[in-house]
Order: structure tokens, then sequence, then C-alpha cells
């Protein structure tokens, strides 16, 4: 993997979601369990704790430069039953950015990628996925997925713990391999159905090459500036 | 080259644009037959469930239609209620949105021009394919950089960097100290370096020779770049306050659109944005920033909607540095907010949302509950332009292949940055079973 490994920085833990979309807060659910439980968990002391809405600059800010990033994001297979969860690591996404068509539906996947080109993948990422039922509108986590915060918030004290817990490699699970469905799903969080006429295919063609590659720094800026 | 006569270019899911959309262009006996903008997104609604609602929950509620432009949002629905009631707010507390909207305006430029925009002109598929490459890396980083500072203006004095909590109708909840502004001002003058790195960058891709002849709207305030208030202007002579905005700006829906389109009574399809910014009010760019449009080549006005990327990035350095000069003279405005109680009165509000005009009109009950209210975004105002310059772009370029046809098509379209969540929310649906 690549990434940056600054011990300047400690892990990160980052739930993932909107806590108005129902079951999709379940990444939020647990950073509010985490955070009720951390004044007296030595394991979790001096870890961050965070909520992102999955916008890929901020969700980039908060693992860049740490030494573990810990991502608790609930997914949508109706063939997995609700509540379900599930480790993998970031070497597990890789090709599995969706290419989302809409800026509105640039995924997990996308971000991670992102981040590895950019080199600002932190140095080790794991994710910890759960399967939700109901991603409507409104408050409150489906009774499945509510019981499954409170293991997945010990899945994430074991992984700050345990700091070799986070190199898990391809697709592992504690519970079973996802099957790429899943996969699919985690990395397409754009929570409205697709319409009749959205392919996930853009259309977009092969690129020509590079006509215009990006020129030195600040010339404008310093012409200007010393003008 | 292709000789053929008939030809149907589709895209039905429009990449890099913020929504959901699709294009359809027919070639028929060698002429272009039909061209549309088809946007399918299903329509949301926001007008009519702000009916019965207090007069104080616009700006939050409508923040909601656009995670990019939310502050638009918030400010021109500010804007009508405040002058329903007949309330004005206090400069300190107008500077304090301004410095507000600087913040939307450098990130949501920066989204559009780095991870939106730039692979177009750079050949590539997608922003992470930009990344990917060794060149491309220092583009995107850049533009994330670029996106952060305008990140840490709407956090501070926004709250949070979507949907900000903190404007209420009358001005804000909280006013940032100086201290806290002082230590952004940092941030800021690293950004302006980018910011004219971007036009640099920009200056140096190859814009498609092609012009409109839109006529073009923006709001304009006389000594300074409008943004957060003004009054509406046209290339074509028309000058009118908000207020007059539904006697010249006529609303019709289309089979194709869940968006309405929109038209200047009397005379046509009209653009707003970017680019007619620009056109009417680039005397009143600060100094820098017009010395980098001139730099980058830019004349006094723009009519070629590819450079519109190049407006853009001048805008972005503009922001930047009002921001800059918005802080350096901040003192906390106190209050910072006044009340506005209600009365039965209509009222209207118009912004410069990054993508052009977003106006918002209001009734209110003595109540203060809404009795009515509409909204009218820069995308729906857009389509027709939108689709006049496909008409005609595309058949300057019949010699092109399909593949090659249809791609120059799609960047035409994101040269409008569109933002289709923003523009299906009409009220009014109507279904023709004839």
């Amino acid at each position: 993997m690549t990434g940056r490994d600054d011990p300047g920085r400690p892990a990160v833990v980052i739930g993932v979601g909107d806590e108005f979309r129902r079951d999709d807060g379940a990444g939020p659910a647990v950073i509010a369990r985490l955070r009720a439980l951390q004044p007296g968990d030595a394991s979790l002391s001096g870890v961050t704790l965070a909520v992102s809405d999955g916008e890929p600059g901020r969700l980039i800010d908060l693992w860049e430069g740490t030494s573990l990033a810990v991502v608790i994001d609930a997914v949508r297979d109706s063939s997995l039953p609700p509540g379900h969860t599930c480790e993998l690591a970031a070497d597990a996404l890789a090709g599995m950015a969706a290419g989302a068509a809409s800026s509105h539906g640039i995924g997990l996947g996308d971000t991670v990628e992102l981040a590895r080109a950019l080199g600002c993948l932190p140095a080790r990422l794991t994710v910890l996925a759960v399967a939700g039922r109901d991603f409507g509108l409104g408050a409150g986590l489906t009774a499945e997925v509510a019981a499954a915060v409170a293991e997945l918030a010990e899945q994430v004290r074991e992984i700050v713990r345990s700091p070799g817990c986070g190199k898990r490699l391809g697709h592992q699970s504690r519970n079973g391999p996802f099957g790429k469905k899943i996969l699919k799903h985690f990395f397409e969080r754009s929570l409205g159905s697709p319409g009749p006429h959205h392919p996930l295919a853009t259309g977009v063609n092969a690129p020509p090459p590079l006509r215009h590659p990006p020129r030195g720094p600040s010339a404008l800026a310093r012409r200007l500036r010393s003008a | 080259m292709s000789d053929e006569a008939d030809r149907r270019l589709t895209v039905s899911a429009l990449a890099r644009i913020e929504g959901e959309g699709a294009m359809h262009v027919r070639v028929r006996g060698g002429a272009v037959e039909d061209v549309r903008l088809e946007i399918y997104e299903p329509p949301r609604f926001f007008e009519a469930l702000l009916r019965g609602r207090r007069h104080t929950e616009p700006p939050d509620i409508t923040a909601r239609i656009c995670g990019i432009c939310p502050v638009a949002y918030q400010l021109s629905a500010c804007l009508a209620i405040e002058a329903a009631c007949g309330i004005e707010v206090s400069e300190a507390v107008a500077d304090l949105r301004r410095l507000l909207y600087c913040g939307e305006w450098i990130e949501s430029h920066a989204l559009h021009i780095y991870l939106l925009h730039a692979p177009d002109f750079l050949g590539y598929a997608s922003a992470l394919d930009l990344a990917r490459n060794g060149r491309g890396t220092q583009l995107v980083e850049r533009g994330l950089k670029l996106k952060k500072a305008g990140n840490a203006i709407m956090e501070l004095v926004g709250g949070r960097a979507i949907h900000p909590v903190n404007v209420r109708v009358g001005g804000f909840y909280r006013a940032p100290a100086t201290t806290e502004l002082t230590a952004l001002a940092e941030q800021l003058r690293a950004a302006l370096d980018l910011a004219l790195d971007t036009v640099t960058w920009a200056a140096g891709c190859e814009f498609p020779d092609f012009e409109h002849d839109h006529e073009m709207l923006a709001l304009v305030r006389p000594g300074q770049y409008a943004i957060d208030r003004g009054t509406v202007a046209s290339t074509g002579g028309l000058r009118f306050p908000p207020a007059e905005f539904e006697d010249h700006i006529i609303e019709e829906q289309v089979p194709h659109s869940t968006a309405l389109h929109a038209r200047l009574a009397g005379r046509g399809r009209y653009l707003t944005g970017p680019t007619a910014r620009y056109t009417l009010s680039s005397r009143w760019l600060s100094p820098l920033a017009r010395q980098a449009a001139d730099a980058a080549g830019l004349g006094a006005d723009c009519r070629n909607p590819f450079r519109s990327i190049l407006v853009r990035a001048v805008e972005v350095v503009y922001a930047v540095e009002e921001a800059l000069r918005l802080i350096a003279r901040y003192e906390p405005p106190a209050p910072c907010y006044r009340e506005v109680p209600p009365r039965a009165a209509v009222g209207h509000g118009a912004t410069e949302a990054p993508r052009g005009v977003l106006f918002h009109r209001y009734a209110i009950d003595a109540e203060g509950l809404i009795t009515s209210a509409r909204i009218v975004p820069p995308t729906s105002q857009n389509q027709a332009s939108i689709e006049d310059d496909l008409r005609r772009f595309v058949a300057a370029r019949l010699d092109l292949d399909d593949q090659q046809l249809t791609r120059q098509c799609e960047q035409a379209i994101r040269n409008y940055d569109p933002c289709i969540s923003c523009s299906t929310h009409f009220l009014d649906l109507t279904v023709d079973r004839g």
C-alpha cells in the first residue's frame, strides 16, 4: 500500500453516513458509541473520532498522514441479512472504484483510489461495512443494524488495540467473505434508486493522450506579484 | 470522418456533472434535427414543502437543495424574507455573508475546474484517471487544496462545510472572532498563489473556436463584482430589481426535462453564470484578478463557453482576494443578527450562485407562515442555451465520428457546470394524455 506513515498523527476512526437516512447512519452511530466509551477506555485514548458525509476531499483530509484509519460505512445489498458486518482492508478496494457518472455518486472506492493516486492514504486503512435494510428518509436505525453497532464498536477497539489487524488482505471478512455484489453496492453510495435511463456506463470514450501537461509553479503568480 | 446523413448520439448518464442527466442529439439528412438535454432526476417539490413553514425556516430547508451551493440558497432566501419583512441587515453582517459566499465560490469552482472539467481539456475520462497520471497528480492536488481553502471559510463562518448551520434570517447565530479569521487568512494567502497558478494552467488549454449569441444575464452592483446582492442586468440592456424578476423571466415545462426551461419575456433564451457575470462586471474585478484575466487572454467579455473554465479560475482569484480584504477589515458585527418580525407581504431575493443567478420569492402571512414559494435556479435558466450551443456545435462538426463528437458534446455541456439537483424542484406537473 502506498501511503504516508506519519507517527505524529495517531489513528482516526471515521463513521461515514447520514443519520437522517435511517441505516446510513450506522457509521455515525458507532462513532457516538465510541465517544461515550472513550473517556474510560485506554485503547481509544488519543484516537480521533470523526463523522463524515463521505465527500472525498474531507475524507482524505481526515485520514491523510495517520498511522491507521478505520472507516465504518453502511452498505446496501438485499441478499445479505441486515446487520451483517464485514471487515475489509484498503488493498481489497483496488479496482473497485465505480467511476461514478455524477459527482453525487462518488463513493468510498473512488475516494480510496484517488487518495492512493495522490499518495494520501493512511499507513493502514481498514473498512468495517454493515449491511443496512432501510435507507429511506428519517432518523433511527432499524433494529438489526442498531444491534450491530455495539459489535462494530468492539471491532474498532480491537483494531486500534492490535495494529496488525488492519493489514488483512483481499476480501477476507470476520463473518465470511462478502460477494462482489455487495462490494459493487458499497462503492455506489448514491442513495436514490437509479432511474431507468441511468446505466452506470457513461459512454465516455477512451481519452486521447495528455495535450497540456501542468506547467511550472506560480509563473503567473510570480509575474503578477512582482508587478 | 463520418459521412452518415442520419445519426443518433446518446449519452444516457452524463459524467462529471452535479446530478443525473442525459443528452440526445439526432441528425437527419445531414442536418441537426433535434437536441435535448434530458434531466430525469426526479422533481423534489421544495416549493411545495415550504408552504406552511415559518418564515425563519427557508435558509435551512432550501440549503438542502444542493450540497455544492447551499450558501446561495440560504442567502437568496434571507434576502427575500428580509425584503418581505422590510428589514435590512447591517453592512457588517452583509460583509460576513459575502465572505461566506466567497468560500462557496472557491469550493464550487475548484471542484468544477479540477475534478469535473480539467479531464476534458487534458483528455482523461475522470479526475481519478487524471490523478493517476504523473503530471496530472499535481493538478488534482492543487484543486483539492484550493477547495479546502473554500471549505475552511464555510466551516468557520457557516458552521460546517456543507449545509451551513450558522446562517439565519436577519444575520448569523454567531459571529466568528477576529483571531479565528486571522488564522484563516494565513490559509487564504497560500490559496491565492494556487488560484493564480490555476489561471496560468487554464490559459494553456486549447479552446474550440466557438461563440454563442445568447443574451447574458447577471446581477450587477457598480463598484463591486456582484456576488451576494445586486440589480439584474443583461447584455441586451435590461436592468431591473429582483422584485421584477418574474415580470421578465418566464418558466415553461418541456417534455424531456423535470426542470423548467426559462426564457426572457419577449426575447427568448438567455444565459446566466460565470461568463455572464464576467461580461457584465469584469470592470469591477480587483486589480490582481483583472491582471490575471488580461494575462490569460480574456478580453472585456467572454462568449466562448469553453473558456468558462478560465473565467472560473479568475473568479477564484477574485474570491480569495475578496475574502482576504473582508477579513482584513473585519470587526465582529454586534449584534450579529436583527430580529425579523413577520408581516403579510411578498419578498424577492437574488444572489449569484457559482452557476449563476438564483432567485427566490416568498409570500408570507401575518403570522409568519409561508403561503407560496418560488425558486429559479441557474441550471434551469441555462437549459435552452445549452441545447442551442449543442445544436450549433454539432452542426459545425458533423465530419467528426460519433465517439469524438459525443465526447465534445459532453464537454460542451460541462462548460456550464450544470447542477441538475438544483434544477429539479418545480411545483406543477402537467401530464398530457391527449
